[in-house]
């Protein structure tokens, strides 16, 4: 399944990064006269919306979109709890504290609602967005690597490299670092879906980046139009649904093979 | 033990008191930041939001007396704060003739009824097909309804609630796609909801009845000579089913504010809409009056279930009264990564 | 109480246990058969008590649970019969099996805290075993319950009935779990390594309750890789190796005269109090030299949120060039910490370490610190798992930045040599390595820096005895040819007492007990020497030479 799914996400990528090579039409373009055409109407192979615009190039470039929200939010979120999870977890103390203190804070707040407030006060641009996304996610991974890197801390080998005389940095970074990386990519894993989950999301409530096209506004409007124009909303809802499953295999797949050698080291 | 539950119980109530007053200024600080203050907001917003200009102005007016014109920020926050203590948070802006306490009365009843139905159903479905999954591991059983959770995990419930609609009402007409008239529009919401904690319950379930069917304990009970059912009723449910109040409990509580997508795109009069809305249209009062209930909801759930918890499993009782910090790293901070572990041997055959 | 009439057809005149031709295996992942138990045969008589001993990974714990089909999924009984007092278990149905298990049968594990339901108080976990088995109504068997705790030495039996299996302390814990096993009366109790998680001192009252047991009549197995335990009541013994039984028969004759090369090799490596004493003083004593590693007075208490521990109290240490010094103690004693505090990775909160006279824990004291280096306890943990074999092990000189790589290259090559590994193993994991192989590796990366005192901490209680032998040569050897100091830190008496020159005794943060080691082992002096002493159970019937078993 993880194979195939790797094989999905590739090619979704490629088509995002050359989104206008693929799409045969504009975001904006509208084909007046043919508006609402159904599925495999001659020049819209997915047919089109209420403004005459082709869906499938609209489903091409909200998918460009929504990834470029989702790795740049986790890139960000990623180096953030990185460094935060490593010091609180390692040095403990104040940079504990303030961990332990974001996270009450953070988990009083649900992410959606979170989000929704960030993008209210800066606006539904693009960086706001991908911060929205990057700040609710980053808590999160910071405590798993906290947790690992104190479980690591214990471990033997720490103390053997203390007794050797290493110092703390080279300690954080040579022996703890590598051997907690991998419980991160699983998670990294997991979060690139939630985070397209959460971009769609917010345009489906119409606080989603204003001038880019995404998935959760194609819902929204084809909710709307569920009855009369149902082609508007299946192959949005389709697409999304198979991106989302081949992350979340892909996810499944990596966590396997992480337990495989956590268990074969044991 | 007993005195050292009850001051755990003090020192969480105080630091729950800590983080709303910190949540609540966080909050404050942000909205200030938006375009428009808190308190003359309405001059920026007037007009965008189609509210009659007489109208703007009446509130306006009501804004200055209960804030106070050209009075510093924190200033604010302290009457808003005032305020919140005795349950008045003034009016909204967008609904003038409304205040923000009774949007939110108005509005929580439905989500949370929502929210409750929806963990029912989760956990009445989710527990017998984890058990189930767990006793017949590494069959099709096990492996077939894990696949079939795995697509209720991985779609948003915003897009299940599209494909619910699509089939029920759309294809076969059998129920409305949305509004709020009866029971009738409750199906398909809660049936929404539900599947996306279903799927994770259920998984959690099974993995913790793995872990618990692995312990030695269990094999001690079968060398005791305990039918099946019985070592699984006293000794496996029971120890398996413990952790799952804290998976359980967060849900819920996000379920109770988190069912903005569900109530949006079913039209129902829930607190989450009130809040979307309220942040498309800038409404400050009702943003920061729903942030803070909300984070209420939140916290005071996290505290019952850490002591819930302790109730129910005498070990985490008894160091509770040591430990300030529960167990707060739990399943739903790593989505998907509840530990289905392939290559588990030490599982003794039932029987 | 009388036994109601039992509902499995029990014949009298049958032997307690007869098993023949036993085979047990488990599934591979790669779909064939891992025979972990192959054709064992052996008989119990009423009142016997057999000891089935082995190293790890030889079958003897798959082979009493295979007993009671007490097996992972993944295990299947291949082949063999099995009858207790006349009833077919292997052909037995489930239905006849439980009424067998915990009714006929009695089982007792390794670690308590495992095997006891942790959320459900002691004496209802007691009471299970006669209701289960319709044996009397639930208040009786509460009382029941109640009664058996006291047999059991359990001081307070009602009270500790109603308290969680955490709540007590180990070895309480212990005899809670040997009184669920016999408060159904079986006929036979099964132990598997009953005492290996305890103390030596709480090992010894732990079995004089299972020879109590044995003393009332119940047939008794007992699988242990504890030659001593098994010695100390059982009247048969079945020597198993990679799931056969090598020698079975009376365990008197079998341990004083083994037969067979594998017994002979697990006596020989089975280290005892006494061997050295036997063995004649060296004939050139080496000539006393100023002490090169001195701790003075050292105090740590280690602070929680739980409360205080104070782990070490007024530690005073001297070891001289070239020599051992033992450090033994139960654990909790604060052994591991003196370590620790030697080797500087805790501060003390008074006192201070001296190598050469120049204090460990000051500011100039990293190139100090370097000549000190540690071995520690669990091989596979304290080497770094994405590093290999030569890159752990020359790891500290890249830290420090001796030499050039092709150097160090060559070193760690050298060390391997030197620890009995090929200079090729250097470009494997550590996990591609056994633990015998993995503690020398550890080893040489210890050497690496030349250090002139090596902190051993319980070197090798995570290894079988064989390897412990070899482990213990190599480090006598090192010794020898390189002239590291020692300071050995171990539960295992005999190991101290192979190993150091002198001892030191430590009891609750304390040393209690110090001096040259025939002192210690010869003339104890304070009372809890003497119990560690008493506490430890003979192999060889009388302490014979070594060289006499060879």
């Amino acid at each position: 399944m993880a194979f195939i799914s790797l094989w999905v996400v590739a090619l979704l990528v490629l088509v995002a990064i050359f989104a206008p090579l693929v799409a045969p039409y504009g975001t904006q373009e509208t084909d007046y006269g043919h508006q609402l055409a159904p599925i495999g109407s001659p020049g819209h192979l997915l047919g089109t919306d209420t403004l005459g615009r082709d869906i499938l190039s609209r489903l091409v470039f909200g998918f460009r979109t929504a990834l470029l929200v989702a790795f740049a939010a986790e890139v960000i979120s990623v180096l953030v709890a990185l460094v935060v999870g490593l010091l609180a977890g390692y040095r403990g103390g104040r940079a504990d504290g303030i961990l332990m203190a974001a996270t009450d804070i953070m988990y009083a707040f649900p992410t959606y609602l979170f989000a929704v407030l960030l993008v209210t006060v800066f606006g539904r641009s693009f960086w706001s967005v991908m911060a929205a996304i990057a700040v609710a996610g980053w808590v999160t991974q910071a405590r798993l690597i906290r947790a690992q890197v104190m479980t690591l801390k214990r471990r033997d080998y720490v103390e053997a490299a203390r007794s050797m005389d290493a110092q703390g940095p080279t300690i954080a970074m040579r022996y703890i670092l590598p051997n907690a990386l991998g419980p991160l990519l699983v998670t990294t894993s997991f979060a690139v879906p939630a985070a397209i989950t959460t971009e769609a999301g917010l345009s489906l409530l119409g606080l989603g980046i204003s001038d880019m096209p995404s998935w959760g506004a194609m819902i929204n409007e084809g909710v709307r139009y569920a009855s009369s124009a149902p082609h508007m909303i299946i192959s949005p809802a389709i697409a999304f649904a198979v991106t989302l499953l081949a992350f979340t295999w892909i996810g499944d797949g990596i966590r396997d093979a992480f337990d495989i050698t956590s268990e074969a080291r044991r | 033990m007993i005195v050292g539950y009850l001051e755990y119980v003090a020192r969480r109530l105080v630091r729950m008191v800590l983080s709303l007053v910190v949540v609540s200024a966080l909050a404050f600080t942000l909205l200030q930041l938006a375009p428009g203050s808190f308190a003359d907001i309405q001059r920026a917003n007037s007009g965008s939001t189609g509210m009659a200009g007489a109208g703007a102005q009446e509130v306006a007016g009501e804004f200055a007396t209960r804030y106070g014109d050209e009075v510093p920020a924190w200033q604010q926050y302290l009457v808003f704060m005032k305020g919140a203590l005795t349950w008045d948070l003034g009016p909204s802006y967008k609904y003038p003739a409304q205040s923000v306490e009774s949007i939110i009365a108005q509005g929580f009843p439905v989500s949370a009824a929502l929210a409750l139905l929806a963990t029912t159903l989760a956990l009445a479905i989710a527990i017998p097909i984890g058990v189930f999954a767990a006793l017949k591991q590494r069959t099709l059983w096990d492996s077939g309804s894990m696949f079939v959770l795995t697509l209720g995990h991985a779609l948003p419930n915003y897009l299940t609630a599209v494909f619910l609609v699509l089939v029920f009402a759309g294809a076969w007409h059998v129920l409305p796609a949305a509004g709020w008239n009866g029971p009738e529009n409750l199906v398909l919401p809660v049936v929404a909801l539900a599947i996306g904690p279903l799927a994770v319950l259920a998984r959690y379930v099974r993995s913790s009845m793995l872990d618990t069917l692995g312990e030695e304990y269990v094999t001690a009970a079968i060398a005791k000579g305990g039918r099946p059912g019985v070592v699984i009723r006293k000794h496996v449910l029971r120890n398996s089913l413990i952790p799952l109040v804290t998976v359980t409990g967060p849900m819920l509580a996000a379920l109770m504010t988190g069912t903005v997508f569900i109530e949006t795109m079913f039209r129902i009069p829930g607190l989450g809409l009130s809040f979307t809305q309220a942040a498309s249209s800038r409404d400050m009062p009702l943003l920061m009056g729903t942030t803070l209930f909300f984070a209420i909801i939140l916290m005071a759930t996290n505290l019952v279930v850490d002591l819930l918890y302790g109730l129910l499993d005498p070990r985490v009782r008894a160091e509770s009264g040591r430990k300030l910090r529960g167990p707060r790293i739990s399943r739903r901070d790593i989505p998907g990564a509840d530990p289905d572990q392939g290559g588990r041997s030490g599982v003794p055959s039932l029987g | 109480m009388s036994r109601s009439t039992s509902p499995v057809t029990i014949d009298p005149q049958a032997p307690l246990l007869e098993v023949s031709g036993l085979r047990t295996g488990f599934r591979r992942a790669d779909g064939g058969q891992f025979v972990a138990v192959d054709d064992v045969t052996f008989r119990l008589e009423q009142g016997q008590a057999l000891a089935i001993v082995g190293e790890s990974g030889s079958g003897k714990s798959v082979t009493i649970r295979s007993l009671l089909r007490l097996l992972p999924r993944t295990a299947s009984i291949l082949g063999g019969e099995a009858r207790l007092a006349g009833i077919d278990l292997i052909g037995a149905s489930d239905r006849t099996l439980r009424r067998v298990r915990g009714r006929e049968v009695g089982m007792v594990f390794q670690n308590a805290m495992e095997a006891l339901n942790p959320t459900i108080p002691v004496g209802r976990q007691l009471a299970e075993a006669l209701t289960w088995h319709g044996l009397c109504s639930r208040g009786e068997a509460r009382a029941r319950a109640i009664t058996t705790l006291g047999d059991v030495g359990i001081p307070e039996p009602e009270r500790r009935a109603r308290m969680y299996p955490f709540q007590l302390s180990g070895g309480m814990r212990q005899r809670a779990m040997i009184a669920m096993a016999i408060i159904a009366e079986p006929r036979l109790v099964v132990a598997d390594e009953p005492t290996t998680a305890l103390d030596v001192t709480v090992q010894a009252q732990v079995l004089d309750l299972l020879a109590e047991i044995k003393d009332r009549g119940t047939g008794l197995i007992m699988v242990t890789h504890d030659l001593g335990v098994a010695r100390r009541f059982c009247d048969d013994v079945l020597v198993m190796n990679q799931g056969k039984v090598v020698e079975s028969g009376r365990i008197d004759a079998v341990l004083d005269s083994p037969r067979e090369p594998y017994t002979r090799m697990l006596l020989e490596a089975t280290l005892e109090v006494g061997d050295v004493a036997a063995t004649p003083p060296e004939a050139v004593e080496a000539p006393v030299r100023e002490p090169l590693l001195v701790a003075e007075r050292l105090d740590k208490t280690f602070r929680s949120r739980g409360g205080q521990t104070h782990a070490v109290r007024d530690v005073s240490l001297a070891i001289r060039p070239g020599r051992t010094l033992g450090l033994v103690g139960e654990s909790g004693s604060g052994k591991s910490t003196v370590a620790r505090l030697v080797m500087g990775l805790h501060e003390p909160d008074s006192g201070r370490v001296l190598l050469d006279g120049q204090d460990v824990h000051g500011e100039e004291s990293r190139l100090q610190r370097r000549r000190m280096q540690m071995v520690f306890q669990n091989p596979y943990g304290s080497l770094l798992p994405h590093y290999t074999a030569g890159a752990n092990i020359t790891e500290s000189l890249r830290l420090q930045e001796i030499g050039t790589t092709g150097e160090r290259t060559e070193r760690a090559a050298e060390l391997l040599r030197l620890v009995g590994l090929s200079p090729d193993d250097a470009r494997r994991y550590p996990q591609q390595f056994s633990g015998g192989q993995q503690q020398r590796i550890a080893i040489a990366r210890a050497l690496a820096p030349e250090p002139d005192v090596l902190v051993c901490d319980e070197p090798t209680s995570a290894l079988d005895v064989s390897i412990q032998a070899q482990i213990l040569d190599l480090l006598g050897e090192i010794q020898e040819r390189l002239g590291v100091a020692y300071l050995l830190i171990s539960h295992n008496l005999a190991v101290v007492e192979r190993m150091s020159d002198e001892v030191a005794v430590m009891k609750d943060g304390a040393i209690v007990e110090r001096g040259e080691r025939r002192a210690i082992f010869g003339d104890p002096q304070h009372p809890y020497t003497h119990q560690l002493l008493d506490a430890i159970l003979p192999v060889r019937g009388s302490r014979m030479p070594r060289a006499a078993i060879a």
